[in-house]
Formats: structure tokens, sequence, C-alpha cells
């Protein structure tokens, strides 16, 4: 038998699988709601014994390293600022409506304070444009219309300049560049990848990186020359400047080269991390730790934090490295500098929020549903180093 | 909420396969069953992030391949008399193959590779995952996927169901 029959008869074998239950839906829900009030009761009981603890005697951490102020972990007020209050310098939006294709556009990056790149799959055949989209007068203008290959937050980031997107044509990648409003657009390289997976392009305005198959590639934005990173091999990009390994607990910067790797606490049940910090949870209390492991601190919230992503800072930029975290289901902490922002100022509001990197910074967008005294509305914030 | 739905989709969608993947990994329909709705349940509760990232797909084969070696370790450490790691597992849920056909055959001679090898061979030769690719999803260094992989065949080889020849990527 072949390597080849050995893949058949597994495909054979799989054919006896057992199918999916009509209720699967049911259960996974029943279960993610199951699982996340056992976090939160866990977690409350965890606060109330760390408070009393706390009455009982005051003491310092013997669990930590490094003096407590190394992250900023402010309480929650009975006033949380809301995120434009708190990261001033953020990008705020309302939600994107329709673009003249009548369909909702991915929004692929920044402009400037005022307008985002936003892009849609056309509602006939392969194709896609590009628009930018003004927060001010929130109207669409044409970038690119008929590209025939996918456009996505992947495939497109937006330098200070420029736009560069890839194209995935026949196991080749094509880079392309243009500026900001689409005029101008050439190609610049096209690379020979091996199989597997593209990675999220990062690009500033002199070269773009992207992974492929296992390694990272740079291409030369105004000469066109690729080339493989040395120490990149099973790394993959994302659409920051930092590569990471599957599980990203491993960061190299692919401009710099500066190599982060996180350490797991003994006993951790789970690990998350950003390339400025990491968060952990030990026997369901949470902790939040420099990558190598020092500075590990307790975080003083009940339930369970969630990343949100990291705020990466350009390089040359004064600002640092940082990342964001839910720290209640409507809080958000920057624990690097100890920002804190609330997407709902009423609480009693029924809300909905999703939230995700976005290349160098963190968006995070929230809905208020309704409720007595809410006012319906929907939000996109963007918030970057140093906002 | 649109991620509702588009959690919903994605379980209508690629449930199936995902019943599929979890069988040849667990060997039978009960611990398929477990793995594939203990990985849904993760996956919903970090849906938000991972859409994002544009690879639930992804997150769900790493969940599962994860959750079957590590439930492996756990249940080594419970039964300190249990066989060393490159020994086989006795599998119960894999006896009822039939032996003649060759499907049948190579399905009994992976129920007897330790659960870390089926792992691997499964995200080798079913997915098609390079070696890369696969030491990312189980969180080992490329040279422990070729090491397993080689011993797997190795045993697939002894059983006399396969003259299968190493590969590398």
């Amino acid at each position: 038998m072949t390597n080849v029959d050995l893949h058949e008869a597994m495909v054979t074998l799989a054919e006896e699988a057992p199918t999916p239950p009509p209720d699967l839906l049911d259960r996974v829900v029943a279960g993610h709601w199951r699982r996340r009030r056992r976090h939160a009761v866990v977690a409350a009981f965890a606060a109330v014994v760390v408070i009393a603890a706390g009455v009982w005697v005051w003491r310092p951490s013997t669990e930590r390293g490094l003096p407590a102020d190394e992250f900023v972990l402010p309480p929650i007020p009975a006033e949380v600022p809301s995120i434009p209050e708190a990261w001033p310098g953020a990008v705020i939006s309302e939600r994107l409506g329709a673009t003249p294709d009548n369909v909702v556009p991915e929004v692929l990056g920044l402009i400037d304070r005022t307008h985002l790149l936003v892009g849609n799959r056309m509602t006939r055949g392969e194709l896609w444009s590009m628009w930018n989209y003004s927060i001010v007068d929130r109207t669409y203008q044409t970038v690119r219309r008929e590209i025939p290959a996918e456009v996505s937050a992947r495939r497109v980031a937006v330098t200070a300049r420029s736009i560069v997107r890839l194209a995935l044509v026949n196991g080749r990648v094509e880079v392309w560049i243009s500026a900001h409003d689409g005029r101008s657009e050439r190609q610049v390289a096209t690379v020979a990848v091996p199989p597997g997976e593209v990675g999220g392009l990062y690009a500033d305005d002199q070269n773009a990186y992207f992974s492929a198959g296992t390694g990272v590639v740079r291409v030369s934005l105004t000469g066109g020359q690729s080339e493989r990173l040395r120490g990149f091999d099973s790394l993959s990009t994302d659409g920051s400047p930092w590569a990471s390994n599957g599980d990203h607990t491993t960061f190299r910067h692919m401009i710099t080269g500066e190599e982060v790797r996180a350490v797991r606490p003994k006993g951790a049940d789970e690990i998350q991390c950003v390339p400025a910090f990491c968060i952990s949870s030990t026997k369901g209390r949470w902790f939040v730790q420099r990558p190598d492991g020092s500075g590990r601190t307790a975080l003083p919230y009940p339930g369970r934090p969630n990343m949100v992503g990291a705020l990466t800072a350009a390089p040359g930029s004064p600002a640092q490295d940082s990342g964001l975290m839910f720290v209640s289901p409507t809080v958000v902490l920057d624990p690097v500098t100890g920002a804190l922002g609330t997407i709902l100022e009423n609480q009693d509001c029924g809300f909905g929020t999703t939230y995700g990197s976005l290349k160098s910074g963190a968006e995070i967008s929230w809905e208020v549903i309704g409720g007595a005294g809410c006012t319906p509305a929907s939000r996109v914030a963007f918030i970057g180093a140093g906002d | 909420m649109g991620d509702d739905r588009l959690f919903a989709d994605f379980v209508r969608n690629r449930g199936a396969a995902l019943y599929r993947y979890g069988y040849l990994l667990a060997g039978n329909h009960h611990d398929a069953d477990d793995l594939v709705q203990d990985a849904l349940i993760k996956l919903r509760a970090h849906w938000p992030r991972v859409v994002r990232q544009d690879d639930p797909m992804g997150y769900v084969r790493t969940t599962m391949a994860r959750a079957l070696v590590s439930s492996w370790r756990r249940r080594r450490r419970e039964l300190p008399s249990a066989a060393l790691p490159d020994e086989p597992v006795a599998d119960p849920g894999l006896d009822r193959v039939e032996s003649t056909a060759l499907a049948g055959r190579v399905w009994a001679a992976l129920a007897g590779l330790p659960t870390r090898q089926r792992a691997v061979l499964v995200l080798r030769y079913y997915e098609r995952l390079s070696d890369a690719e696969i030491a990312a999803v189980l969180g080992v260094r490329r040279g422990t996927v070729r090491s397993q992989a080689a011993r797997g065949l190795d045993k697939l080889r002894a059983t006399g169901v396969a003259t299968l020849e190493e590969v590398t990527s």
C-alpha cells in the first residue's frame, strides 16, 4: 500500500463516522452557557476568598517577582469612562452600512482619522471592490472595482502612503501597490510559494511581509525582490509586524528581528499572549505576566478575562507595545498603561460585542440593543498603541 | 446577533466534516462525539477572535487533536501501571472492524497505535498537513512529528497492511 492508498483508506474509514446529531448546535450553545456560568461562579467565589483574605491581613504578594506597579490594574470604578474617553486617539465610527454594491463591507484598514479602507465581494462573479469610507459623512468613494482576486483584511494592508494587496493566483502570490485613492496601481512582484496557507499581510512603505508554507517572505515594494526571512520557520503572519507560532506563544518581529517567547507558568490551565504580555489561569485564578514569566500579577477582577488583541507600536514610534483585554463583559483594560474604558455607560442596556486584532491595533464593535433609558447605537472603535 | 448566526452556519456546514475527522482521531463514535462537541464549545467561547483570524476550522482541528493527546496523557497519569507512551493503547471501539477489507485492516492497524502517533498520521494523511503545520497543531517540535510519524508507519508496516514510505515536508 502506498501513502496515497493510506489517504484513501482513511477517507473511506471516515465515511463510517457518525452523522452530527440534529440538535448539535443546541447542545453546543447549551454547553457554552453552562461553562460560562461555571466560570463566573468559580471566579466570584475566588473574588470573595481574595477579598476575605485581604480583610484578614494585607501583605505583599509573594507570587510576583517584580513590584506590583509593573502592570497597571486599577479597580473598576463606579463610573467607567467610555472607550472614546479612555482612548482619545481611537478612531470611532458608526457601524458601516451597505456599499454601492449593496453589500456590508469588511474594514481593511485605516487611511486616516476620518477615512477607512473597506472592501466587499461584488454580487456577481469572483470580483471584489475597495472603497474609501468617510466616517464623517458616511459616504463611499470608489478606490478599485472588479478586482479579480479576494480582497480581505488578510490580503490588504494600508501604509502611510499606499495600499498594498496580495492576489493568490495558481500557486503564486502577486503583490500590488497603489495610492490611497486607488490610482497608479501596479504589480510589484510575483512570488512562487509552497503549498499551504498564506498568512495575513503586513506592509510598511518599504516592504510587504506574509507567511507562506513554513516561513515568512519579504517583498521589496520598491525593487520587487523577494526573499525568505531567516529564523522564521514554522511562524506565520496575521497582519501585524509580529510573526507567531500556532498557539501564539512565540513571536518574532519581522522588521527588528526581536523574539519573544512566552513561559507558561507551572500548573497553568490556559495561557493567551500578545507580544507585550500574557494572561493565564491557574486553578480558576487569572494572572497577567510579561511573556518571559516576570511580573506575574493576579488580576483583581471577577470573571474570566478575554484577550482582544495586540497594540503594536510602529518602529521608531514613542508608543510602547501593549494590548487590550475585556476584564468584564463591558469593560476593556490596557494593563500596560492602565487605561480602562467601557462600551456601555448604562449597564442596564442590552448589548452585543465583537472584537479582534486589526493590523497593528485592535478593533472593538459594540451594539446597544435597547432597554429602559438606552439609545440603540452601533459603534466600532479602532484603537492603536499610543491612543 | 451576527456572531450567533455565523457560528450556527459554521456548525451546520462543517459539522459532518468535523465528525469524520474526530472519528479517525478517536477511533469510536462516542469519543468522536465528545471531541467535536467540546471543541465547538471552546470555539464558541472564542468565536469573535477566531473568526477575525479567519481560520475557525484550524482552531477546531487544533483543539480536537490536543484534547485527544492530553486526554490520553491524563489517562496515563491516573493509571500508573498503564502502558508507556510508545506502546499501544487498547481501544475496544476499534475491535469491530472488518479485517479483510483494506480500509478495515488499516483501521485495525491504526487502533494499535498510541494516540499521538495516530493523531500525527491522521493529520498528515487525512488532513494532508505538512510536518510544520502538524507541529503547530499539536504544539510540539517538527522533529517530534517526524519521529512519531516514523514510528507509526513502522508499526503499520509491521502489521503487514502497508509498505509505506516516510515523507518529509
